[in-house]
Order: C-alpha cells, then sequence, then structure tokens
C-alpha cells in the first residue's frame, strides 16, 4: 500500500478526507485515497496517499481551501515517521 | 377514476422524475455503506454522500456542508436540535401554530426543567414577530433559543423568519426554523435569514423519498448526539467523534434514499424555485378563488395565495371534515387529508379544535383540471 518515501495525510472525519480528495483531484494533484495505516485511525479510517514531490503543493493547495490535515506521516524503512505539515 | 392527489403537506405525490431511479441505482450497483470500508466500492459510495451533502448545502446556502446532518425526517432533526441543545434552566420560545414535531418534544423537555413559552398567533395563524421578541425579552431569564415553523401545516401561513433571524442573532438567542411545509417551495438562505438550525424533511416538497431529512448547524454549535454508536472510524474511543457530520449520525445512513433526495433536488433546480413556487400560488389561488364563490365553506388562513406556503384549510358549514374528506376519496377519487394534522394547538388558534378542517395541499404535478375537479366537488357536497 506505502512505498518508500511516500506521504500519507490523514483528517479528522470521512467527510474532510472526501473533501480533500474532491479539491486534490480538481487541482489535478495525483493522490490517492486509501485506508489509514493501523495506528493511525483518528477519527477516520481513511488517509490521502501521494508522493513526496508534491506534498508541498498539496497542503499548499488544501490551505488556499481553508482546509488542513491533521497530520502528515512518511514511509520510511523503519516504519511512518510523522512529517512537519509547514508549506 | 383516477386518484387527484391533494396531501402533498404530508408527502410529495408523485415524486420528481429520476427519484426512483436514483435510489434504485444505489441499491442495485452500490448498495455498500460509505464511511465504513476503504474498498473502491466503499469509497464510491462515501463520494456519493459528499456529493450530496454538498448539493443539500448549495440549495440552502449552507457555506460549509459538513454542517448538515442527515437524519430520517423533520422530526429527527426538529428532536436533535431540541434535544441536543437545551439543558434544564433554558427558556425556549415558541408558537401555537407548531407541529406536534416541536410540541411533543419541547413538552418532554418542559418536565426536564425546560421554560417554555407558547406565543399565540392570530386568527389567520400568523405569529407577530414583535410578539416573539416580546416574550423573548421579558423577564430577567435569557432566551435560548426561538423554535418557529416557517410555514403553518394546517393554514400554510409564512412566519416572519426573515424579520426574526437578523434579531436573534443580534440577541446571541439560537434560530430554530422548522421548514417541513417551506424547504424547496420558499426561498431559504440560511445566512441571509440568520438561521442557526434548520430542520427538513426530505420526501415533501423537496421531493425525494420518505425517510430522508437533515438538521442544518451553524458553526459553532455543537448538539449533543440524539443516538450513540459507530461513526466508522476512532473504535477506541468510548465517545462519540467531535467532528461534525459524523458526530451526529451514527450508524449506517439512508444512502439510496438520500440518493433519491438529490435527485428531487437536482429537478427542483432544474425547473427553479421561483417556477415551482408560480406553479403552486397559482393552483393555490384557483382553490381560493373557487372556493370564495360557494356557499358555506370557511377558508382558514390569510386567504391571499401569496401568503399561504402550498397549503388551504377549509370546513364546510355544519359538516364533519372527516365526512367531507370521505366523500371526496369515495366520490371523486380525491385525497386530501382532514382532522388535527398532528398540530392542536393550531387548530385551537384558528378555532376548529377539536374537529380540525379538510386539507388541500397540491403539489408540483398538480393540474388546473385538478382543482376545477376538486371545486365541482366540493360544489356538491356543498350542497347536501
Amino acid at each position: 500500500m506505502l512505498k518508500s518515501d511516500d506521504i500519507i495525510i490523514i483528517f479528522g472525519s470521512p467527510h474532510r478526507a472526501m473533501k480533500a480528495e474532491k479539491i486534490l483531484k480538481q487541482a489535478h494533484l495525483p493522490i490517492t485515497l486509501i485506508p489509514a495505516p493501523a495506528g493511525l485511525v483518528e477519527g477516520c479510517a481513511l488517509a490521502i496517499r501521494l508522493a513526496e514531490n508534491i506534498f508541498q503543493a498539496v497542503l499548499a493547495t488544501l490551505a488556499a481551501a481553508g482546509m488542513e490535515p491533521s497530520k502528515a506521516f512518511r514511509q520510511t524503512p523503519t516504519g511512518l515517521q510523522p512529517v512537519e505539515k509547514a508549506a | 377514476m383516477a386518484d387527484i392527489y391533494l396531501d402533498n403537506a404530508a408527502t410529495s405525490f408523485p415524486k420528481a422524475p429520476g427519484v426512483s431511479r436514483a435510489v434504485a441505482e444505489v441499491i442495485d450497483h452500490l448498495g455498500t455503506s460509505p464511511g465504513r470500508g476503504s474498498y473502491r466500492l466503499a469509497l464510491q459510495a462515501g463520494r456519493l454522500l459528499f456529493d450530496i451533502r454538498e448539493t443539500v448545502a448549495d440549495f440552502f446556502g449552507i457555506a460549509d456542508a459538513s454542517r448538515v446532518v442527515f437524519t430520517s425526517g423533520a422530526t429527527e432533526a426538529l428532536n436533535l436540535a431540541l434535544f441536543g441543545l437545551l439543558q434544564p434552566g433554558d427558556r425556549v420560545i415558541t408558537s401555537s401554530m407548531e407541529h406536534n414535531a416541536v410540541l411533543r418534544p419541547l413538552h418532554a423537555l418542559q418536565q426536564r426543567g425546560i421554560e417554555v413559552v407558547r406565543v399565540p398567533a392570530d386568527a389567520s395563524g400568523l405569529v407577530a414577530a414583535h410578539d416573539i421578541r416580546a416574550a423573548a425579552t421579558q423577564g430577567t431569564k435569557r432566551t435560548r433559543m426561538v423554535a418557529l415553523t416557517h410555514a403553518a401545516n394546517v393554514t400554510g401561513t409564512i412566519q416572519p423568519i426573515e424579520e426574526l433571524g437578523p434579531w436573534c442573532r443580534a440577541e446571541g438567542i439560537l434560530l430554530l426554523v422548522d421548514a417541513a411545509q417551506s424547504a424547496g417551495l420558499l426561498p431559504i438562505d440560511v445566512e441571509a435569514q440568520g438561521i442557526d438550525l434548520l430542520a427538513v424533511p426530505g420526501h415533501k416538497n423537496l421531493l425525494g423519498p420518505a425517510g430522508t431529512g437533515f438538521l442544518y448547524v451553524r458553526e459553532g454549535l455543537q448538539p449533543r448526539p440524539l443516538n450513540f454508536g459507530g461513526t466508522g472510524g476512532d473504535s477506541t474511543s468510548p465517545l462519540p467523534p467531535e467532528e461534525l457530520p459524523e458526530r451526529l449520525e451514527s450508524g449506517t445512513v439512508n444512502l439510496p434514499g438520500l440518493a433519491g433526495l438529490r435527485a428531487g433536488l437536482l429537478y427542483l433546480q432544474s425547473r427553479g424555485l421561483q417556477a415551482v413556487r408560480r406553479h403552486k400560488a397559482a393552483l393555490l389561488e384557483q382553490v381560493l378563488s373557487g372556493l370564495k364563490r360557494l356557499d358555506g365553506v370557511r377558508i382558514y388562513g390569510p386567504g391571499e395565495a401569496a401568503c399561504h406556503a402550498g397549503v388551504v384549510s377549509i370546513n364546510l358549514a355544519g359538516r364533519d371534515p372527516a365526512e367531507i374528506g370521505y366523500r371526496l376519496d369515495a366520490d371523486f377519487g380525491i385525497c386530501v387529508r382532514t382532522g388535527l394534522h398532528c398540530a392542536p394547538e393550531a387548530h385551537r388558534t384558528i378555532g376548529s379544535f377539536p374537529d380540525g378542517t379538510v386539507r388541500i395541499s397540491p403539489g408540483l404535478f398538480n393540474t388546473s383540471a385538478d382543482i376545477d375537479t376538486l371545486l365541482q366537488a366540493l360544489h356538491v357536497l356543498a350542497k347536501g
């Protein structure tokens, strides 16, 4: 489900995850809605997966729509590690 | 004899073109639970639910679709607003024209220490805005909420929501609007009208299936849930989530019904709300002007089509409304509702308690010929 250096972002609710997906797809950013990995579910069992090279564009697009993910993680050889969300 | 259905205030019939197809499409091809699994079909269902919520929000001027909480109808939406936000010691102002969907929850809340002030309407069913304001500001106790119907279900009388909304907002009083008879007929914009809580059925003027409806909850308000249960995420917590709409939507949503509701909304948008209102007002005008030419007919409510929201109540002098309803059905195939219409206080207000009235409520798909048939039938019945 996740490759090395993939980023996943999560939201507080399924509604917000769906909204984020819609916003990002309208901006033609290549993202995928996936099940939130075990242990990361916080009010929503969904997460958005994206490549690291569009992470800042994703954050900026969401911020422009008044949205912010509740958390972001990077897939590393030792597992998922939190990442700063600052665009 | 083909039936002529004139009971659209109870539920609209027929539904809009496309509604039954939309319901069947979900049942046959997308029968999964939105917000639960994350396989493709479940995601597709979740996206559909999201789109429906945005369609509803757009229709009612709601900026943030997450504040639209789907319910089984207006009754559940009203219960959610009243039980979710009122606490012992609060005062709530309401009117004598309310449906039991407001009166009964308020009666129950009164037993729990909530003060309920019922403002009387005049004989036409109109609640004066200044009477609401006076009731809300009298005494020293702070008023928490005004709960008012937008259009009375017995007489169709349109209440002064536009006038009260900004005032309530300025006073810090919550405005709960029961839009059971107005949503899909009268313009509603929650921001422009200062509405904090809007209870809407999907199956009346919005032309959707029964079992659908919603409560709009203004940002900043956090009602206690009526139901507690699964919401699809954070299953380890014993508490419901903080986020709307999931906080207030425990259990599996009625996606087939909501897909039908969206089809109804899209149909109304394609017809245009003004055109819908014009058509129904023309039918009501025909009803009213025809009734005024009949001897022995008493019309309740304002008597002018522009002041009625889709409903006219009448009685024939000295006749039981139940008998008139029976004869209309049996002899002429005309469906109307008789009795108290779940609004006993409204009938006390307009002077038709305890027998009630004959309620005529044309719908979007009725024609002028239907009304002609009704008037001819009433002419026959009025003669005895």
